[in-house]
């Protein structure tokens, strides 16, 4: 079965699916297009940035006194702290210094090694530096397992653990200190003023020690003038294993230079760059200042995300001399854009380059929502439209039907129109409404054709009736007239022709008018079984030709109807069952209950009914008789007005063979009156 | 002196037919084929008995008028209704106007002599004082003269037409026996007619009893063969 209009339609919304496949790839332009937009405003915020760093060329430089630009890489650079620092063995007030300024020391600093070996892994130490104020502050976190610390009392300081510190004041000359490990976290600086002297306690620094099961940290604060002059220390971490000997097990320290443990110092003005990268407010941006030798410088706002590309990027810009950006995964599924321009000093020589990257989530959130949208607004206009749709064709198609049902009842079973006007749609303004009154009209002539189908027989009675009864009169005279001899033969024929054209006449009208008489009829309770009693024993005594009985398993079974009228139709039936019934055959009928009524078996030996005629049969003028030519004519009637008969009893007939295949039977059935 | 008959019939050849047949069996007739005509001569020398057709020329109810006409001046006068309309409806009132019967086309010319012959027979025997017990059928409540064409049910009495009265009397001359259709088309002077029509009359017939009287079940349908008096 093909889909009816609902189903079609229903597909047809589908189209509507390709809303949210349009608002994808709309999606993607509004994401290329946020992405090119936040892209060239990054470029702008880059350059912008990068042309104020250019104007401040001098925070790129090291401090003055420092060593010249090919030595940069051996500078120790004092971080700026950015709160005051106390001194109390505890690193949480040197804010991202430690952090990102230390210097981790591990075996590549081992200097001497003369006990046991240096352990790597519970060995070293980490180194950081910072300022605040007129001091210079030192931060030592050294790995120790066993740290062995100054005895209490005036104990000789270098039998603990101890670093060496020695400050190089220029032409004062330098001092080296020893500070030994505190068991109170006093730390205690001890100077000698020469080689292989005794050590001597120094007042002019101050340090504070904590000792923690890893190892031991230590706080030192030194004027900025002691190094001032030189911005050189040198810093030794002497690590010593028994307290009673003094043994030391190993010394470490920066081998920047060919004396062991001194480095340059240089001072970070980072804190200006970081302060104007904070004060630009980038929101949720990420912007990083590097020198020419990709040395963070200052770095901003964060990421999901460690960024781990800026010096690829850095070089590249470094490399290329010019912005770059571009867009980056994020390693998180999500993409970033990153983009960069270089800072040029006033000879166009590159001081380093501004790096800012972003998430692309704006692009990408707005893509989402845009795509979010699209699938909404579509399920929305699917849903709103599919709804519409399927309420619009099953409204038409609940016209349709009713227009259909209403046409199809408008003729009965028997062809007959029964309604000339539908109600269906009738007012409705559409092809429906069109399609109902075609149909009215079409029933309407329909009707009057019928109409004139059942007064032709009438009227052809009546009008044949005077020149019959002309015929018939005239012959009779004629008779009278004529003596007797041949010409009365052909008198007495042209008689029976007349008859017989009487009795035709006769039929066609009783056909005509038997569904208005029976319409016309006034019922009542009548006995059907006593009726057909009667009706088959009088038939039976005066027809020896054929066995004719009745049997009756219903009792007594009465019907609301017209004695006249089932008399007539049995007439009827009879009349076709002694047509076709050879002598000595057999006629019954049969009354039994059923669950649908009373049902009647009326049948007869002879010859069965053509499949094809079984429904034709009750039709009107509709015959299976092939000229058998008896008395009476044979105009197909009988069983017509049969059916007539028995449907204007609530009834129903229908034909059928025998199933022994020697003989026909009609079956009808009738409404029970209890 | 022979009986005038009244022929009205706009049919010429009809006209003719009917008029020889009259002629033949002894009557004399008078023919017309138009009412007013016809009125104004039977106004002066009224007809023993007029044969009348429905439609006459233009006038499809001529028939009826002209019965209507004729009774009012000449109560007594015998109508017979010839005429090819065939409708209930028609018989009906044609009856009620007082007309004896009504015959459908085509008729059969003895027949109708016949039912002329006995019309007058009937009258000859209602100009006659009662003789005793003359043609008289009682059976039950039904007391029947079949000369007079008079018929009482239970004392009251009934009015039918010469086609009713001759199958109720064919009927109740043998109280239970079965009358079959044939016997009651020959009694009843009917050309062969399909069992309908004799249905009809029967139907006729219990009506106009049963006006005198609800109960009346005198009449039995033997069903496929015809009808019976039902014996008391």
């Amino acid at each position: 079965m093909k889909p009816g209009i609902r189903a079609r339609l229903m597909i047809l919304a589908l189209a509507f699916l390709v809303i949210p496949a349009l608002g994808y790839y709309s999606s993607l332009e509004i994401r290329g297009f946020l992405l090119r937009g936040q892209q060239s405003s990054q470029l702008m915020a880059v350059q912008a940035i990068a042309s104020v760093l250019r104007e401040r060329y001098d925070l790129f430089l090291a401090h003055a006194g420092a060593a010249s630009s090919k030595e940069w890489d051996a500078v120790n650079y004092i971080y700026s702290a950015t709160a005051p620092i106390k001194l109390d063995g505890d690193s949480a007030d040197w804010g991202s210094v430690i952090e990102t300024g230390k210097r981790v020391l591990g075996r590549e600093s081992l200097i001497k090694e003369t006990g046991g070996g240096f352990d790597p892994e519970s060995g070293g130490f980490d180194l950081a530096m910072a300022r605040w104020g007129e001091r210079v502050y030192l931060w030592i976190n050294a790995r120790d397992q066993a740290v062995v610390s100054q005895a209490p009392g005036r104990a000789a300081p270098e039998k603990a653990d101890h670093i060496l510190l020695t400050l190089i004041d220029g032409d004062k000359g330098q001092t080296e200190y020893l500070i030994p490990v505190s068991p109170t976290g006093e730390l205690s600086f001890w100077a000698r003023p020469g080689p292989g002297e005794p050590y001597l306690r120094d007042e002019t620094l101050l340090g504070r020690s904590a000792i923690g099961p890893a190892g031991y940290r230590m706080e030192i604060a030194i004027p900025e003038s002691r190094i001032a002059g030189s911005m050189m220390i040198k810093i030794l971490l002497v690590d010593v294993d028994d307290p009673r000997t003094g043994r030391e097990r190993y010394t470490l320290g920066p081998r920047d230079d060919e004396t062991p443990g001194l480095i340059r110092l240089g001072y970070l003005e980072s804190n200006s760059i970081q302060r104007m990268l904070e004060n630009l407010e980038l929101g949720g941006a990420w912007v990083m200042v590097v020198d020419s030798k990709s040395r963070v410088r200052a770095e901003s706002g964060s990421l999901p995300v460690e960024p781990v590309f800026h010096h690829v990027i850095s070089r590249r810009i470094m490399s290329e001399g010019s912005p770059i950006s571009e867009i980056q995964e994020d390693g998180a599924g999500g993409d970033l854009v990153v983009s960069g321009a270089p800072i040029k000093g006033l000879e166009r020589d590159i001081l380093g380059a501004v790096i800012l990257a972003s998430s692309a989530s704006v692009a990408q959130s707005m893509q989402e929502k845009a795509m979010e949208n699209a699938i909404e607004a579509s399920m929305f206009a699917f849903i709103v439209i599919t709804f519409g749709l399927a309420l619009f064709a099953t409204r038409l198609a609940l016209r349709i039907h009713r227009l259909r049902r209403e046409a199809e009842g408008a003729i009965d079973a028997t062809g007959r129109v029964t309604v000339e006007s539908l109600r269906a749609s009738r007012d409705a303004g559409d092809e429906i409404g069109d399609l109902s009154r075609s149909i009215s009209q079409l029933l309407t002539r329909l009707r009057r054709h019928q109409d004139f189908l059942a007064l032709l027989p009438g009227a052809l009675k009546h009008e044949i009736n005077n020149p019959l009864n002309n015929i018939t009169v005239s012959l009779e005279n004629l008779e009278a007239h004529t003596p007797a001899g041949d010409a009365h033969k052909y008198i007495k024929s042209a008689g029976r022709g007349a008859a017989r054209l009487k009795e035709l006449v006769d039929s066609l009208a009783e056909a005509a008018s038997v569904e208005d008489s029976i319409q016309k009829e006034k019922f009542e309770r009548v006995c059907l079984s006593s009726l057909l009693e009667r009706y088959m024993e009088n038939s039976a005594r005066m027809d020896a030709r054929h066995t004719i009985k009745f049997i009756n398993l219903a009792g007594d079974a009465y019907i609301e109807g017209s004695d006249f009228k089932i008399e007539q139709m049995l007439d009827k039936l009879m009349d076709n069952a002694m047509d076709y019934c050879p002598d000595g055959g057999m006629i019954e009928a049969r009354l039994e209950r059923s669950r649908n009524g009373l049902l009647l078996n009326f049948s007869n030996s002879g010859p069965t009914i053509p499949d094809h005629m079984k429904e034709k049969i009750f039709d009107s003028l509709v015959s299976t008789r092939e000229g058998r030519g008896g008395a009476r004519p044979h105009l197909g009637i009988g069983l017509y007005i049969a059916r007539v008969i028995a449907e204007g009893h609530g009834g129903a007939i229908s034909a059928c063979n025998l199933p022994d295949g020697n003989g026909t039977m009609f079956q009808m059935i009738f409404p029970e009156n209890r | 002196m022979p009986k005038i008959i009244g022929i009205v019939e706009d049919d010429q050849d009809q006209l003719e037919n009917y008029a020889d047949a009259m002629r033949r069996k002894g009557y004399e007739p008078r023919q017309f084929r138009k009412a007013d005509a016809a009125l104004k001569a039977f106004a002066n020398s009224p007809p023993d008995l007029a044969i009348l057709d429905i439609i006459l020329g233009d006038d499809v109810d001529g028939g009826f008028s002209l019965c209507r006409n004729l009774l009012a001046v000449h109560p007594a006068m015998p109508v017979i209704f010839l005429t090819d309309r065939v409708d209930e409806i028609d018989r009906i009132s044609g009856l009620r106007l007082g007309a004896w019967d009504y015959e459908t086309k085509p008729i059969s010319l003895n027949f109708l002599a016949e039912k002329v012959a006995a019309i007058f027979r009937i009258m000859e025997y209602r100009s006659r004082p009662p003789a005793k017990d003359e043609g008289l059928i009682k059976c039950g409540g039904l007391a029947l003269n079949e000369n007079r064409m008079t018929i009482t049910w239970k004392e009251i009495p009934v009015d039918l037409t010469l086609t009713e009265f001759r199958i109720v009397a064919a009927l109740a001359r043998r109280p239970g026996d079965v009358k079959s259709y044939e016997a009651l088309m020959e009694s009843a002077i009917q050309t062969v007619v399909a069992n309908n029509t004799i249905n009809t009359h029967i139907r006729h017939i219990r009506k106009k009893f049963a006006a005198v009287d609800p109960e009346f079940d005198k009449i039995q349908n033997e069903y496929a063969l015809g009808y019976r008096w039902a014996e008391d």
